[in-house]
Order: C-alpha cells, then structure tokens, then sequence
C-alpha cells in the first residue's frame, strides 16, 4: 500500500468517492415505496407554515392542499423561484432566480431584499427563518445565478456565503464566505446559529452560533447535498441532488478538457452531475451504463440519482431513501416532514413524493 | 476467433484463424482476435473484417477509447486455404456486404464513422472509396436490402463529450489508469438502429431507438421475406419490422446465388 502511492508521480492516483453504506446503503424506497401524490414539471423547494405546506415549480408558488384535492396556486413571479421558507407566523420568503429574495405575508409583500443587499450579487439557493425577524440566506455563488449551478460546479467555484438577515432593520450580516455553493440551511435553536449544506465540498458544517467557530458536522458525503429541514425527532432531513461519479470529479482535474468542454458543448451533454439523465442520446455515457439483455443495471454510474437521508437528533444519518441509477425519481432537492410523513420533491422525475416515517 | 464454415448437417470447420505478420509489428499480430463480419464473392472467396488487434471480441467497445486503426480487411480463398490481408488501420472494421455488381464490397469502420466501397475485382479492382463520412453514429454490419440498395446496424451514437475526449489522448490515457473500467467514458451505445443507403452511399431511410429501450445497440440485421430482423450482440431480443412494400419473396441467399436447383 504504501509503496504503491510511491508511483501514482508516474501513473496517475486513482479517483475515488466514498461508498454508499451504512445508513446509505442502497433501496430502491423511492420508487417503489413512495407515493406519488403530484406530477408537477421541476417541483423545487417545499416548505411547511403551521398550516400549510408549499412548493415551488418555475415561477409559480403552490400550496398543497389536504387529502385528494390538486394544489392550488398562491403566487406568480415574474422570475423563476430558486428557494422557499416559512417561518411560524404564517411569513413567506422567496428567493428568485435574479437574486431578489421578497418576504411576504399572506398575499402581501412586506419587503424585498435585492443583490444591493447582498454586497452586489445574490444566488439564494436556500432561506430558513430563525424566528420572526430574522432570516438565513444562502447565497450560492457570488458569479452564477441559481440555475447556473452547474457552471459553477464544473468552473470549481467557492464563492457561497451565509447571510443572516434582521427583517426589521433590513440589515443583511454575512456570516461566513468562501463556500462551495451552501445549498441547504437549517436553523439550529440551541447555537443559535445554522446548520449549512456546502454542495461542492459533499459537507454539513455548523456556523454561525455564539462562539463564532466553522465546524464540519457531516462529510465525505456520496452526493451533492441540497436542502436541509428539521424533523420531528429533533434530527434533519437532507436532500442530495445528484450522486457523485468517478469520472466526473476525474474531470474536474483536468483542466483542458474541462476547459474544453464548458467552452464547446452544450450544457445539458456536459460530463456533470444533473438532476435527470439519459433521456438524450447525446448524454455521456459510462462503460458500467451499457444495457445488457435489456437492463440498465441500478449500480452503474450516474450522472443523476435520488437520494433522501435521515439524520438523527446528533445529525448522524440513520436511514436513507433512493432512487438508483435505473429509478425515475432523480434530482431530490427538498424535503419537509409533516404528520409522520416526508414530503419530498424529485425535480428530475418532475414529481412530489410522500413517505411514511418509521418512528 | 477465426473464419469457421457450418455445413447443413451442422458440421463446424475451421478455416482460418490467420494471417501474414505484418513487418513492422513487435507482438504476433497474425492471430485474429475479433473477426466481425463475413461474405462472400461471386468465386467464393470470402472478405472478412478483424476489427482490431488490441481486444478480443468480449472487450470490442474499449477499441473505442483508443480508437487506433488496426483494424483489417482481410481475405480467404478456398482454393487455396490462405487468408490474405487486404486492407489495413482501419479504425475498427466492421460490416461487410457484397455489391449487387459482384465486383466491390462495402465495409464499415465504425470509429471513424463511415463507410467504404472497395473493389475487389473488375477494371476499379484495388480501389477504396469512402462513400459515407461523418455518420452521427457508429455503423456496424452491412446487408443487402430487396430493392438494391443497403441496410447497416447503426450501434451507438456519438456524443459530443466522448468526441472532445478524442481530442484530448492525454485526457483517455489519464482516464484509464485512475478510474476503474465501469467509469470508464463510453460512445452512447445504449441507442441503436438501422440506416438503408443506397449504391452511392446515400441514406435513404433511418430507423431508429433514441431511447434504447427496445432496441439499443442494434449491431446486426437482414432482411428475409418482406421483413427486416434486428439484433444487437448485448440484447436478450430479436425484433421484427414489416418492410413497407418490400418483395415478400425476396430472400439473401436468393439475391446471392439464384434461385435453389
């Protein structure tokens, strides 16, 4: 072993990820015990006030209404919605794809931050509220918009940061910076600080809290983490929107070709993560991706997956919820647990997905 | 691997499983290691492809990282049992199919995605001509179709990350020796069809699975009374299509050789 890594100079060091095991070990739950309870194109980020649980789809913000009864539309903007929160008082944040991030209440708009506010650039990728007045921000990227995450991604960037906003003032504290696009937050009562989903870095780390110190809670994850929620049991919900792939961090070391590729070809044919795959022929495709005898085996490679994982009270993951390389329900990047069941949107199966939870 | 003959009562012979060395090469390049598809001329001499003399048949779709012509073309006479090459570096050689003039052959090279015509016999005897360059596909097997012109298995489609990873070796080299083979980065064979063209290398008609869901990676087909089978040498099926107004008696043996007795 060791002398072996004496001649990765010649040959090159292996590209590895971590395995999923564990609580991470593979099922086929969300395609086969999940129930679909809406076809909805891209459904994005879900979120739960004490009576109502929303979700986004393009531009439009909608209300999922209680048992057999479609959803019913809230809200339209005239850009599209890239997050979404709720705080306790029935207050509404929405975070749009041109940066601005407008809080409302009931059909009225009380305010609207704008990149201004944000030191000249916003990509709200997540909103959590802390309490009535004041809100977390994630701001993804500070070059790339929201829908442009994978430019962001494959341009290796780390320009995210972390804002908590005190609504009555309007004054926006950025709280850390230099992330790799935050794309999940989650207050956290006792700290007083948040929990945050560094996407690019497959991390969870804590910040934000009293003593001011950056601590990584969760890392080494298999997959891209998007949004985070609290769950019932005192513990989280994460989301991971798309897997990580061998050949894609491969890519992401080499330089020309990345160069190459992001300059010449168009974005969806990209070696990149992606909340779906395989429905255009001109998507790569892996050697372990082959069909054989009419199969496309759920463990090759993929450039999309679905995965939902649990997380304990100390935000240890404790069970997880996939859709393989062969599922239809890629992309999840929102979750929100409501009645002992969690919501759950599969943006690349362009479906809301409800699961029971197992105390 | 080699040329086999199966006689009616299902006896097996081998014909050949050789040919000359060629001069330059340090390994035995003599052995075939994946001949792929066969016919014969008018005087019984059979055209052979060997695709490539780097992978046995089972590991043929890794040629497609490397992509280097050492394919071949090659030649048995029955008259007197030799196994000649013909044509060589060819970016893995592929189909073969007899003209309807008896004297020229087409053959498809799937790498580099076209198809050559090549004279065997007659006044352009020697001669090779590309007849189809710059398919989106990867061609495979060629047959002849009832109303004179041809049918070609189309196994996979280019993408264009796998075509700017043929730009970049350095990039394919690296990729082989840090990722293991399942990651590797593949031409989209999980979409197939067929393509008819005619004597002119025009295509005529396309038909095919985008999706790959009934029939990717379609690497063979032939036509027999009226319909066109498909197969692919991955899929656990067989499909069938109902050619539109094709000669419900037209068979290949018939077109080759006449009709029986």
């Amino acid at each position: 072993m060791i002398f072996a890594s004496l001649f990765d100079v010649f040959r090159g060091k292996a590209v590895t990820i971590p395995p999923m095991d564990g609580a991470l070990r593979p099922n086929t739950a969300l395609d086969d015990s999940a129930s679909e309870i809406l076809e909805v194109s891209e459904p994005d980020n879900l979120c739960a006030s004490a009576e109502h649980v929303f979700y986004s789809s393009g531009h439009d913000l909608m209300r999922l209404e209680g048992h057999g009864e479609g959803p019913a539309a809230a809200a339209r903007f005239d850009a599209p919605i890239s997050a979404l929160a709720c705080s306790a008082e029935g207050d509404l944040a929405v975070g749009l794809d041109d940066g601005r991030v407008i809080i409302r209440n009931g059909t009225a708009e009380r305010s609207t931050l704008g990149p201004a506010d944000f030191a000249g650039f916003a990509c709200p990728t997540a909103l959590a509220f802390a309490d009535a007045h004041t809100l977390w921000v994630c701001q993804g990227s500070a070059t790339h918009r929201p829908s442009d995450w994978v430019v962001d991604l494959m341009g290796k960037n780390a320009s995210g940061s972390i804002w908590r906003v005190d609504l009555a003032s309007r004054r926006c504290e950025r709280v850390a910076a230099d992330l790799a696009f935050p794309y999940g937050v989650l207050p956290d009562p006792q700290s007083g600080g948040v929990l945050v989903s560094e996407s690019w870095r497959h991390r969870l780390l804590r910040m934000g809290g009293g003593n001011g110190a950056r601590e990584i809670v969760l890392d080494k994850l298999p997959g891209y983490p998007a949004r985070l929620s609290g769950g019932a049991d005192g513990g989280a919900w994460l989301c991971l929107f798309a897997p990580r792939n061998r050949l894609i961090e491969f890519v992401l070391q080499e330089d020309a070709y990345r160069a190459d590729m992001m300059r010449s070809i168009e974005r969806d044919y990209w070696i990149a993560p992606a909340l779906s795959s395989g429905a255009a022929f001109l998507e790569p495709l892996q050697c372990g991706g082959v069909k054989t005898m009419g199969i496309h085996k759920p463990w090759s490679p993929t450039r999309s997956y679905g995965l939902v994982v649990r997380l304990d009270p100390n935000l240890r993951p404790v069970a997880s919820f996939h859709s393989r390389a062969n599922g239809r329900r890629h992309g999840i990047t929102s979750a929100v647990e409501r009645d002992r069941r969690v919501f759950v949107t599969s943006k690349g199966g362009n479906a809301i997905l409800s699961l029971p939870v197992m105390p | 691997m080699g040329l086999y003959s199966i006689s009616k009562s299902g006896e097996v012979t081998r014909l050949s499983a050789e040919t000359k060395r060629s001069w330059t090469s340090i390994v035995d390049d003599a052995r075939l290691r994946d001949p792929n598809d066969c016919d014969i001329a008018p005087d019984g001499r059979i055209f052979f492809t060997d695709s490539t003399k780097r992978y046995d048949a089972h590991e043929w779709a890794l040629d497609s990282i490397e992509s280097r012509p050492t394919g071949r073309l090659l030649c048995y006479d029955p008259r007197t049992g030799k196994t000649t090459t013909v044509l060589e570096e060819l970016r893995y050689a592929n189909g073969v199919c007899m003209a309807h003039d008896g004297q020229s052959l087409f053959l498809a090279e799937s790498w580099a995605c076209s198809v050559h015509r090549y004279w065997f016999d007659g006044p352009k005897a020697g001669r090779l001509e590309c007849v189809i360059r710059d398919m989106p596909g990867y061609p495979d097997n060629i047959n002849r179709a009832s109303d004179g012109t041809y049918w070609m298995a189309w196994l996979g489609m280019r993408t264009p990350s796998f075509d700017l990873a043929l730009r970049h070796p350095g990039m394919r080299k690296r990729m082989t020796r840090r990722l293991p083979q399942d990651e590797w980065l593949f031409p989209n064979i999980n979409t197939g069809g067929v393509v008819k063209f005619d004597e002119s290398g025009r295509i005529v008609e396309t038909l095919g699975d985008i999706s790959g869901v009934s029939h990717p990676m379609v690497t063979s087909m032939r036509e027999h009374k009226g319909w066109l089978y498909i197969g692919g040498i991955l899929n656990n099926r067989i499909g069938r299509y109902r050619i539109p107004g094709a000669d419900p008696e037209w068979t290949g043996p018939r077109s080759y050789w006449g009709a029986p007795g």
